[in-house]
């Protein structure tokens, strides 16, 4: 009888890719406008994600008053 | 001005490794070093292989080991699969005439108050040309899309 040994393996190794981004040196208003909305989506969205740090939660309302104050 | 960020290989070491990930402690922090740090992306790994006491800048509003990046974050992943790490900007450096005149990259790292346990994060390409706080406010924003992501 010959036994037949299944095996499995991965086609393609799957990979972990950490992209960093390029900082900006004092940047304009408008840049510093985007920065902080795109935090401010982050920061929302790590606290409904359960992180519950209060320090979280004082930087949203920092973020809020910053982007009305580079609205302005 | 744009300017490129680098992952020190080692941190990508400790990222790769859970264990090692959870054992990271420290303040996020954001220093500005000067033209005499030649950052090996290979082999750096602590805080003390900047030789900081040479070779970090220093004036007057700038507090010997940078400025913290409060909160950082992992968020996503989103509906493509993009993880972000993403922080707070640091405080800026403000104007003084006794400033520092001559920084030249900026360096992410953990601060746990021991440089030989400070782990880097990422170094900047240099800046092209001296920069400070002497002539006006400096500042060092992080991108919109975060310090670094990890993509599907």
């Amino acid at each position: 009888m010959v036994w037949w040994n299944p095996r499995t393996w991965f086609s393609k190794t799957p990979e972990v890719r950490l992209v960093a981004m390029p900082v900006d040196l004092n940047p304009d208003q408008s840049r510093q406008l985007g920065r902080a909305m795109m935090r401010y989506e982050r920061v929302k969205a790590a606290i409904r994600k359960g992180d519950k740090r209060k320090e979280l939660v004082r930087e949203r309302q920092k973020l809020e008053y910053l982007i009305e104050a580079l609205k302005k | 001005m744009a300017t490129t960020l680098n992952l020190y290989d080692q941190w990508r070491d400790t990222v790769a490794d859970p264990a090692r990930a959870a054992a990271v402690a420290g303040t996020l922090k954001c220093a500005i070093f000067k033209a005499t740090y030649t950052p090996d992306q290979n082999l750096h790994d602590f805080y003390d292989d900047l030789v900081a006491a040479s070779n970090e800048v220093t004036g007057t509003n700038y507090t010997a080991g940078g400025n913290a990046c409060a909160s950082p974050t992992w968020t996503g992943p989103d509906g493509a699969g993009l993880l972000t790490f993403d922080a707070s900007d640091p405080a800026t450096w403000l104007q003084s005439g006794t400033g520092f005149a001559n920084g030249r990259r900026a360096i992410f790292y953990y601060d746990t108050g021991v440089s030989t346990t400070s782990r880097l994060v990422a170094f900047t390409a240099d800046f092209g040309a001296d920069s400070g706080n002497v002539a006006g406010d400096f500042s060092v924003a992080i991108n919109a899309a975060g310090i670094y992501t990890s993509p599907r």
